[in-house]
């Protein structure tokens, strides 16, 4: 039994005036009328596409239906990528994903969220990373780098490396090269090590927004301990946390954040690095979400966060490459089709995500790229995972590790 | 069990379990569309997604033996309740059949199913060289549905006003049956009519409640080596009709319709995609435009051989001069009117919405209660009248109208919008009282003026009106569908 | 067979930052945006203490619960780290219950239930810290109870607990059955694994109302919520001056006395 759940004006207002068209389930720009709204062409029924929920939403506000656990599982079962917000022009961004946000919350605090995710936050509360694994090897991923921690010591910029790439041994490579180039350009660089702790963006997107705020506060005590003006991560759900939701929060202050594909790709054009070495390969890149549509809009509207989607840096990065041949894919950069694991989808319906990344897969491989290079260590791992499942024939690489190949 | 629940267990048997669904939450987002008043809904019994006629023949067979009404949906803007259950039905999503089967360039012409939308006909006529006949709809909308509907279309002055040729229709009873030249099995798809009497008509303007169309032809329109869009600008709105019908009667476009200033501002808004109103677009009387602004514009769709293109232009902008028009060269318009020329260009030469949802980016910004009514040349010209007496009467600024003919003057259609702004449940009473209002306002114009509503608007007296036809049309829907299970929601008959 | 009954109320996650809380005075709502129900933390520890004799003695556990939009998800953790059944006292009625009338309700169910051995609770709700309905049920069911618990035992028909004081603890004994309010000195509750999540969606769940559970929650409140706010906190600084450390030390020590903290 629930109590129901009020949307504010502005949200109702938003969920009434859908007409239900389902634009929001397909990109414009190709008449082979590609679905992109992964959980629509996954379970094809109106009700998986922003306009369904938006229906949805005005029938939970309207008391027609409860907060049952197959709204629940509608709900979550949404990648959170953003396109649809994207083709849907006639609502604010903002709108789409508020509702998104809103609805989540209260799901949370009606307890009907998938059981995956309650463990991801158990373990979150306990170990202060959304991997389930404990806190004591968080600082492991940067043994015998000897940089500087920012704990016992000043440092000028502050590498956040993000739960992902500290806890999945697989992707300490990347984190390591991140560190490596900006060292090797002369950057004054710090590391927390074991003493970092989440972003609290995952959190946030399962709609645990206490939680976050609580990891948003800490985190910003620490750097503001620490003097840090400038944050640069390699990950992208960081890099929409620190960059948007803090300052949705009001928490972000003056902080600087860069991405590390935007600062590698300004170092490159001081000549900082330079990248000599041939990487032969055909490459297409995969956009995350969190580095383009979801950190985009902000900027789009008239809302007073600045942040700004990074579509150009990683091509900038590919192109500098010798002997690598960039090539893109039809659905790119606001039309990008989501790997999957976006949304805390790869935590709670981890074959959906599989599948999402076997689409994109397919598209990279009907280009005849034969890697898919990436920026954010969700999209990596998923995409590793169904190229696994595929029994192979692509490669995924991340962004960083290919320009370090390149030095 | 319930007649539902026998249905149910039948469809799982005909169709994969990941379409076919009674979770409640899953039939809530088919329960509600643009026009439901607040809190007020009713969920389908199921929502079932064929893929293909004979899935469509196998459901419409089970639901007739069990007497389960259903509800087709299509594609596009659901604005009038005209695809949600009213009465608990099955509601029928056809948006999996979106298969373009043929783009025949010898006949000029492409068979489509009914979940393929304008947008996508248009990029796949337009890479072939065609046009589809674009009707002033939304991109996302159903080709099938809309051009059943009759859209109001672009492309209705110098081409046929109806592009739909052929159809393949399932019938309650389970018949497969194909119309036009689709009717004789090897003549294809190219011709509405044949030897006998034309059945593609029927099932015009039957709003899902004689059968399902799961396959249609259309008529494409060659491109032409020039394309172009003359745009005139008149002080009043008589010489702009005037205009018009000398336009469409002497075949100078393919295409005309008139915008009046509110609406132009509101293309303004679509292109900005900003959803505060222009304070100008507020004032209390919308006969008079603001200072500096046309009273409304003509905007002309012109194509063909570069040649004749140039004479046509010219011969229409000594027309517009000679009824006290005014041609307004592209510079002007892009300059003064960036978003009306962004939008109409778009649409009227290149084909292609600006964006899918343009159309309905109006609507999302705010509440669009309208109709569609046509009238001789003449009768348009009352209207125009009629309405702003009733907007005095009964609107709050804004409202706006848009005249489009219809084919060598046969017929001219009228479309008044009034805007509302406010949420749901601040205009609730007054959208209700709109409705009833509008209900009435039929009525009177039909009387007074010989307009007939474009479209049926769920007003179950108007069929009786007709007659003897109407009687006649009921003997034959209760041959098609005798147990009455197509649609009876929409309260056609 | 050991039949033990712990009470778990559901609270809103009292680990969520300060600055999340929000206050409706009018209305006298505390407003949790975007933060989880979760089990009582002292009720986590009694669950703990039960599943520990579980490990020990035969036993059945079942997970006793009343309010108001329950959440199952949340309270099928129980299920998941090892209780075998869950009852949910669920009615409109049981909403924002005193303490009494808690006791009453929860007694009255245990009593249908019957045939019990054990009854475990935490020593105090998280969020209301009232710390009265374990000892009220006790008293309503006419058992003897023991408060604040570090250590459970059970032998041959008796309990051996091991009860907090300010200076160390007592060990006291009680023939069953009886009530234990167990402290979070006894220890956390153990994980549960996703997969035990997901088994534990097999095991049974009962609830019942106010009617089903056939009696007449107590109409008249004993306690009522005059007020609620955001008590101010204020926070002063002094730094004690002098010129040696040796000074300034004995300036603090001063300082402190007349405070009357040495």
């Amino acid at each position: 039994m629930s109590d129901g759940i009020k949307l504010d004006t502005r949200l109702y207002n938003f969920t009434t005036r859908c007409v239900r068209c389902a634009e929001c389930t397909f990109g414009y720009k190709d008449a082979e009328f590609e679905l992109f709204c992964p959980i629509y062409k996954k379970f094809n029924f109106f009700t998986y596409s922003l306009g369904g929920m938006a229906q949805l939403a005005r029938a939970l506000h309207e008391g027609r239906i409860d907060l049952t656990e197959s709204v629940s599982e509608i709900l979550y079962k949404c990648t959170s990528c953003g396109a649809c917000a994207e083709v849907c022009a006639e609502v604010d961004f903002r709108d789409m994903m508020e509702l998104q946000h809103e609805l989540r919350a209260r799901c949370v605090e009606a307890g009907q969220v998938p059981f995956t995710h309650m463990a991801v936050i158990e373990s979150l509360k306990k170990d202060d990373n959304v991997m389930q694994k404990p806190k004591a090897e968080r600082g492991k991923w940067a043994e015998g780098l000897g940089v500087k921690d920012i704990t016992k010591e000043k440092a000028e910029v502050y590498y956040h490396a993000g739960c992902k790439y500290c806890f999945d041994e697989e992707l300490w490579p990347a984190a390591r090269s991140a560190v490596n180039l900006l060292r090797r350009a002369g950057i004054d660089l710090g590391i927390a090590g074991k003493d970092e702790t989440c972003c609290g963006g995952h959190a946030f997107e399962l709609g645990y927004q206490g939680e976050f705020i609580k990891y948003a506060e800490n985190n910003m005590e620490m750097l503001k301990t620490a003097g840090i003006k400038t944050l640069v991560t390699s990950c992208a759900d960081g890099y929409y946390a620190f960059k948007v939701l803090y300052d949705m929060l009001g928490k972000k202050g003056d902080l600087e954040v860069l991405h590390i594909t935007e600062y590698l790709a300004r170092l490159i054009k001081e000549g900082r690095l330079k990248p000599t070495k041939s990487v032969a390969m055909t490459a297409t890149y995969h956009d995350p979400c969190h580095l383009g549509r979801k950190v985009e809009p902000w900027i789009r509207q008239e809302g007073k966060l600045k942040a700004g989607e990074i579509y150009q840096p990683p091509r900038d990065l590919l192109n500098s490459i010798p002997g690598l041949k960039f090539i893109e894919m039809r659905r790119i950069k606001e039309n990008a089709w989501c790997c999957g694991a976006g949304g805390g989808v790869i935590d709670a319906y981890s074959d959906f995500a599989l599948w999402t990344a076997g689409e994109r897969i397919e598209e990279a491989k009907s280009i005849g790229a034969e890697a898919i290079v990436t920026a954010c260590p969700w999209c990596k791992r998923n995409l590793n995972d169904a190229v696994k499942e595929s029994n192979g024939g692509l490669k995924i690489y991340d962004i960083v590790e290919l320009v370090e190949q390149a030095l | 069990m319930s007649d539902v629940d026998l249905l149910y267990n039948e469809l799982l048997s005909a169709f994969p379990e990941e379409r076919v669904s009674r979770d409640q939450a899953i039939l809530t987002s088919y329960a509600t569309d643009l026009s439901s008043p607040p809190g007020v809904a009713t969920l389908p019994a199921l929502v079932v997604l064929p893929k293909t006629t004979d899935e469509v023949k196998s459901l419409l067979v089970a639901a007739n033996r069990f007497k389960v009404p259903v509800v087709p949906m299509s594609r596009g803007s659901n604005i009038a309740g005209l695809a949600v259950p009213h009465k608990g039905e099955v509601v029928v999503d056809l948006r999996l059949m979106n298969k373009i089967i043929e783009i025949n360039t010898d006949a000029a012409y492409a068979v489509v199913e009914p979940g393929v939308t304008h947008h996508q006909l248009s990029l796949a006529a337009s890479k072939k060289g065609f046009i589809n006949h674009l009707p002033t709809a939304t991109g996302g909308g159903s080709s099938v549905a809309n051009y059943l509907m009759r859209p109001s279309g672009n492309l209705s002055a110098k081409w046929d006003p109806d592009p739909v040729l052929a159809l393949e229709v399932v019938t309650p009873g389970g018949d497969i049956i194909r119309t036009g030249s689709a009717s004789f099995g090897t003549a294809g798809w190219r011709a509405r009519y044949g030897p006998f009497p034309d059945l593609t008509g029927l099932f015009a303007c039957s709003y899902g409640t004689l059968g399902i169309v799961t396959k249609m032809s259309v008529k494409l329109h060659d491109r032409g080596e020039e394309e172009r869009l003359l745009i005139t600008k008149f002080d009043s709105f008589p010489p702009a009709l005037e205009y018009m019908k000398l336009i469409v009667r002497r075949n100078l476009a393919d295409s005309v319709t008139f915008w009046n200033w509110v609406w132009n501002l509101f293309h303004e808004l679509m292109v900005s995609k900003s959803q505060k109103l222009p304070e100008e677009m507020m004032k209390e009387d919308q006969r008079t435009p603001p200072p500096g602004m046309p009273f409304g514009i003509a905007s002309a769709r012109l194509s063909g051989y570069k040649e004749v293109v140039d004479a046509q232009e010219k011969t229409c902008i000594r027309l517009a001069r000679e009824l006290g028009g005014e041609h307004m060269p592209q510079e002007e318009i892009k300059a003064t009117h960036p978003g009306t020329w962004a939008y109409l260009n778009s649409f009227f030469v290149e084909g292609i919405h600006l964006k899918p949802g343009e159309e309905s980016t109006m609507r999302a910004a705010l509440w669009l209660p309208g109709w569609l009514i046509n009238a001789e040349p003449s009768g348009i010209l009352k209207l125009e009248e009629e309405m702003w007496d009733f907007a005095r009467r009964e609107a709050k600024p804004p409202y706006m109208f848009r005249v489009l003919p219809f084919n060598h003057a046969r017929e001219f259609f009228f479309a008044f919008v009034i805007l509302i702004t406010g949420s749901l449940d601040e205009e609730k009473d007054y959208m209700l009282h709109l409705r009833s209002a509008y209900a009435t306002l039929y009525h009177e114009l039909l009387a007074k003026h010989g307009a007939v509503m474009f479209r049926f608007r769920r007003d179950p007296t108007f069929l009786a009106l007709t007659g003897p036809y109407g009687e006649l049309l009921r003997k034959i829907k209760n041959l098609v569908d005798p147990n009455n299970i197509m649609h009876p929601g929409v309260n056609l008959f | 067979m050991v039949n033990i009954i712990v009470c778990i109320k559901q609270v809103f996650d009292p680990e969520a930052p300060a600055s999340a809380y929000k206050i409706d005075a009018e209305a006298k709502r505390v407003i949790l945006k975007g933060i989880p129900p979760v089990l009582s933390p002292f009720d986590e520890n009694a669950l703990e203490a039960a599943l520990r004799i579980k490990d020990a003695h035969d036993s059945k556990v079942t997970v006793l619960s009343v309010g108001r939009n329950l959440s199952k998800a949340v309270l099928m953790k129980s299920l998941a780290v090892g209780a075998d059944e869950l009852l949910l006292l669920e009615d409109g009625a049981f909403e924002e219950m005193d303490s009494y009338a808690t006791a009453f309700t929860l007694a009255s169910a245990i009593g249908k239930l019957g045939g019990y051995d054990l009854i475990l609770t935490g020593r105090e709700a998280a969020d209301t810290n009232a710390g009265t309905v374990g000892s009220g049920i006790a008293e309503i069911l006419g058992i003897p109870s023991i408060t604040i618990v570090r250590k459970v035992e059970l032998d041959d028909g008796k309990v051996i607990a091991e009860r907090v004081v300010s200076d160390g603890y007592e060990v006291i004994e009680t023939p069953l059955p009886s009530l234990i309010t167990v402290s979070n000195e006894l220890g956390e509750l153990r994980y549960a694994t996703v997969k035990e999540l997901v088994a534990s969606r097999n095991k049974p769940i009962m609830t019942w109302n106010a009617q089903e559970l056939g009696v007449e929650p107590p109409q008249v409140r004993q306690a009522r919520l005059l007020s609620l706010f955001i008590p101010q906190k204020e926070n002063r600084c002094e730094i004690v001056g002098g010129e040696t450390a040796e000074e300034m030390g004995a300036n603090l020590a001063l300082k402190l006395r007349a405070a009357q903290i040495l």
